[in-house]
Protein backbone atom coordinates (compact mmCIF):
# COMPACT_ATOMS: atom_id res chain seq x y z
CA UNK A 1 0.00 0.00 0.00
CA UNK A 2 2.84 2.42 0.09
CA UNK A 3 2.13 3.72 3.75
CA UNK A 4 4.56 5.56 6.23
CA UNK A 5 3.54 6.10 9.46
CA UNK A 6 5.12 8.19 12.83
CA UNK A 7 4.02 7.66 16.20
CA UNK A 8 4.52 10.07 18.42
CA UNK A 9 4.40 9.03 22.05
CA UNK A 10 1.56 11.25 24.09
CA UNK A 11 2.10 13.54 26.70
CA UNK A 12 -0.09 16.00 28.48
CA UNK A 13 -0.69 18.07 25.31
CA UNK A 14 -1.55 14.83 23.08
CA UNK A 15 -2.74 11.55 22.88
CA UNK A 16 -0.53 9.01 21.38
CA UNK A 17 -1.03 9.09 18.12
CA UNK A 18 0.22 7.98 14.52
CA UNK A 19 0.88 10.10 11.57
CA UNK A 20 -0.05 8.44 8.32
CA UNK A 21 1.56 9.12 4.90
CA UNK A 22 1.09 7.27 1.52
CA UNK A 23 3.03 8.00 -1.14
CA UNK A 24 4.45 11.35 0.29
CA UNK A 25 1.35 12.43 0.85
CA UNK A 26 -0.87 13.08 4.38
CA UNK A 27 -3.74 10.91 4.93
CA UNK A 28 -4.33 10.48 8.70
CA UNK A 29 -3.36 11.73 12.04
CA UNK A 30 -4.71 8.86 14.24
CA UNK A 31 -5.44 8.83 17.74
CA UNK A 32 -4.45 5.41 19.32
CA UNK A 33 -5.87 5.93 23.04
CA UNK A 34 -9.31 6.95 21.62
CA UNK A 35 -9.36 5.50 18.06
CA UNK A 36 -10.16 8.48 16.30
CA UNK A 37 -9.22 11.16 13.21
CA UNK A 38 -7.48 13.79 14.78
CA UNK A 39 -6.69 14.88 11.33
CA UNK A 40 -8.18 13.85 7.80
CA UNK A 41 -9.88 10.84 7.01
CA UNK A 42 -9.33 7.88 7.11
CA UNK A 43 -10.12 5.13 4.77
CA UNK A 44 -11.01 1.79 6.51
CA UNK A 45 -8.53 -0.49 5.20
CA UNK A 46 -6.22 1.86 6.77
CA UNK A 47 -7.25 2.00 10.03
CA UNK A 48 -7.63 -1.54 10.52
CA UNK A 49 -3.96 -1.67 9.63
CA UNK A 50 -3.04 1.00 11.94
CA UNK A 51 -5.49 -1.39 15.03
CA UNK A 52 -3.62 -4.57 13.79
CA UNK A 53 -0.31 -3.01 14.43
CA UNK A 54 -1.23 -1.14 17.36
CA UNK A 55 -2.35 -4.34 19.32
CA UNK A 56 0.56 -6.21 18.02
CA UNK A 57 2.73 -3.50 19.57
CA UNK A 58 4.64 -1.74 16.87
CA UNK A 59 3.42 1.45 16.85
CA UNK B 1 2.93 23.82 8.02
CA UNK B 2 5.80 22.30 6.29
CA UNK B 3 9.38 21.74 6.65
CA UNK B 4 11.84 24.24 4.42
CA UNK B 5 14.65 23.20 5.26
CA UNK B 6 16.92 21.83 8.81
CA UNK B 7 20.38 21.54 9.07
CA UNK B 8 22.63 20.30 12.03
CA UNK B 9 24.31 22.93 14.09
CA UNK B 10 26.79 20.66 15.95
CA UNK B 11 27.73 24.25 17.87
CA UNK B 12 24.64 24.34 19.32
CA UNK B 13 23.87 20.83 19.45
CA UNK B 14 20.67 21.28 17.65
CA UNK B 15 18.57 20.89 14.32
CA UNK B 16 17.63 24.30 12.96
CA UNK B 17 14.36 23.57 11.45
CA UNK B 18 13.15 26.43 8.75
CA UNK B 19 9.10 26.34 8.19
CA UNK B 20 7.46 29.16 6.08
CA UNK B 21 7.49 31.55 8.79
CA UNK B 22 10.07 31.06 11.54
CA UNK B 23 13.09 28.71 12.24
CA UNK B 24 12.54 26.68 14.85
CA UNK B 25 15.43 24.73 17.11
CA UNK B 26 15.39 20.73 18.33
CA UNK B 27 18.41 19.66 20.40
CA UNK B 28 20.05 16.72 19.89
CA UNK B 29 19.35 16.07 23.71
CA UNK B 30 15.56 15.13 22.21
CA UNK B 31 16.73 12.16 19.83
CA UNK B 32 17.38 8.77 19.32
CA UNK B 33 19.69 7.97 18.32
CA UNK B 34 21.42 10.76 19.38
CA UNK B 35 24.59 12.68 17.51
CA UNK B 36 27.82 12.75 19.72
CA UNK B 37 31.21 13.17 19.10
CA UNK B 38 31.91 9.89 18.91
CA UNK B 39 29.05 9.31 16.22
CA UNK B 40 28.13 12.78 14.54
CA UNK B 41 25.62 14.11 12.22
CA UNK B 42 26.01 12.54 8.45
CA UNK B 43 23.68 14.10 6.82
CA UNK B 44 20.13 15.58 7.56
CA UNK B 45 17.24 16.08 4.82
CA UNK B 46 13.60 16.88 4.93
CA UNK B 47 11.76 13.66 4.51
CA UNK B 48 9.67 13.47 1.69
CA UNK B 49 7.87 10.39 2.42
CA UNK B 50 6.65 12.69 5.24
CA UNK B 51 4.95 15.41 3.03
CA UNK B 52 7.84 17.43 4.42
CA UNK B 53 6.13 17.60 7.55
CA UNK B 54 9.21 15.88 9.05
CA UNK B 55 13.40 15.11 8.68
CA UNK B 56 15.33 12.46 8.86
CA UNK B 57 18.81 12.46 9.75
CA UNK B 58 22.12 9.84 9.56
CA UNK B 59 24.99 9.53 11.85
CA UNK B 60 28.33 8.69 11.14
CA UNK B 61 27.79 4.75 11.96
CA UNK B 62 24.98 4.27 9.65
CA UNK B 63 22.41 5.04 12.53
CA UNK B 64 19.45 7.05 11.53
CA UNK B 65 16.42 8.65 13.33
CA UNK B 66 12.92 10.69 11.73
CA UNK B 67 11.94 13.70 13.77
CA UNK B 68 8.25 14.95 13.05
CA UNK B 69 7.68 18.41 13.26
CA UNK B 70 4.84 18.16 15.85
CA UNK B 71 7.82 17.14 18.04
CA UNK B 72 9.53 20.37 17.39
CA UNK B 73 6.35 22.83 17.20
CA UNK B 74 6.20 20.82 20.99
CA UNK B 75 9.47 21.52 22.82
CA UNK B 76 9.07 25.14 20.99
CA UNK B 77 5.57 25.42 22.87
CA UNK B 78 4.29 26.37 19.07
CA UNK B 79 0.84 28.49 20.38
CA UNK B 80 -0.64 26.98 17.39
CA UNK B 81 -0.29 23.99 18.01
CA UNK B 82 -0.60 24.13 21.99
CA UNK B 83 -3.99 25.81 20.40
CA UNK B 84 -5.10 22.68 18.44
CA UNK B 85 -4.06 20.22 21.31
CA UNK B 86 -6.43 22.03 24.03
CA UNK B 87 -9.53 22.01 21.16
CA UNK B 88 -9.18 18.65 20.34
CA UNK B 89 -8.90 17.58 23.77
CA UNK B 90 -11.98 19.71 24.92
CA UNK B 91 -13.93 18.49 21.62
CA UNK B 92 -13.42 14.70 23.00
CA UNK B 93 -14.35 15.57 26.48
CA UNK B 94 -17.94 17.37 24.54
CA UNK B 95 -18.53 14.52 22.80
CA UNK B 96 -17.93 11.91 25.60
CA UNK B 97 -20.59 14.82 28.10
CA UNK B 98 -22.93 14.74 25.20
CA UNK B 99 -22.91 10.97 25.04
CA UNK B 100 -23.59 10.96 29.19
CA UNK B 101 -25.80 13.74 29.09
CA UNK B 102 -29.64 13.09 30.30
CA UNK B 103 -30.03 15.77 27.77
CA UNK B 104 -31.24 15.14 24.11
CA UNK B 105 -29.25 16.55 20.86
CA UNK B 106 -32.37 18.49 20.47
CA UNK B 107 -32.20 20.20 23.94
CA UNK B 108 -28.14 20.76 23.90
CA UNK B 109 -29.05 22.72 19.99
CA UNK B 110 -31.82 24.29 21.44
CA UNK B 111 -29.97 25.47 24.86
CA UNK B 112 -27.28 26.90 22.58
CA UNK B 113 -29.49 28.85 20.75
CA UNK B 114 -28.01 26.78 17.18
CA UNK B 115 -28.11 24.91 14.60
CA UNK B 116 -28.08 21.35 14.47
CA UNK B 117 -25.24 21.63 11.90
CA UNK B 118 -23.76 23.79 13.95
CA UNK B 119 -23.38 21.65 17.20
CA UNK B 120 -22.18 18.41 15.10
CA UNK B 121 -19.31 20.89 13.71
CA UNK B 122 -18.63 21.51 17.36
CA UNK B 123 -18.54 17.76 18.08
CA UNK B 124 -16.29 17.27 14.63
CA UNK B 125 -12.86 17.17 16.65
CA UNK B 126 -10.94 16.76 13.03
CA UNK B 127 -12.44 20.74 12.57
CA UNK B 128 -10.00 22.90 14.31
CA UNK B 129 -11.79 26.19 12.86
CA UNK B 130 -14.12 26.32 15.80
CA UNK B 131 -13.24 28.39 18.42
CA UNK B 132 -12.54 27.75 22.42
CA UNK B 133 -15.01 29.42 23.34
CA UNK B 134 -18.00 27.75 21.47
CA UNK B 135 -16.71 24.45 23.13
CA UNK B 136 -16.55 26.44 26.42
CA UNK B 137 -20.49 26.82 25.71
CA UNK B 138 -21.44 23.47 25.29
CA UNK B 139 -19.43 22.31 27.75
CA UNK B 140 -21.29 24.92 30.14
CA UNK B 141 -24.45 23.79 28.54
CA UNK B 142 -23.75 20.38 29.35
CA UNK B 143 -23.58 21.12 32.42
CA UNK B 144 -19.46 20.96 32.77
CA UNK B 145 -17.04 23.05 34.53
CA UNK B 146 -13.82 23.91 33.27
CA UNK B 147 -11.06 24.70 34.82
CA UNK B 148 -7.58 26.00 33.38
CA UNK B 149 -4.66 25.34 35.01
CA UNK B 150 -1.57 27.57 34.71
CA UNK B 151 1.91 25.62 35.80
CA UNK B 152 5.81 27.47 35.09
CA UNK B 153 7.71 25.64 33.16
CA UNK B 154 10.27 23.30 34.37
CA UNK B 155 13.92 24.27 33.28
CA UNK B 156 15.46 23.84 30.12
CA UNK B 157 18.63 23.88 28.48
CA UNK B 158 19.67 26.94 26.64
CA UNK B 159 16.17 28.32 28.36
CA UNK B 160 15.77 30.51 31.30
CA UNK B 161 13.64 29.08 34.28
Amino acid sequence: MGLTGVTLHGNHNTPRHVHVYRDGKFIVKWDLENQKAMKGQAPRRVVKLILELDSEGHL
Amino acid sequence: MKIRAVIGNNRKKAFEVKTSTRTLVFPYAKVVPQPTARDPLERVFVDQELDQEGFTYVLTSGREGTVHLEQVLEFNQDPGYLRDALLYKLTIEAQNRVQASPLSKREIIRRLGTSATQLYRLLDQTNYRKSIDQLLFLLHVLDCDVNLIVRAHRARPGRAA
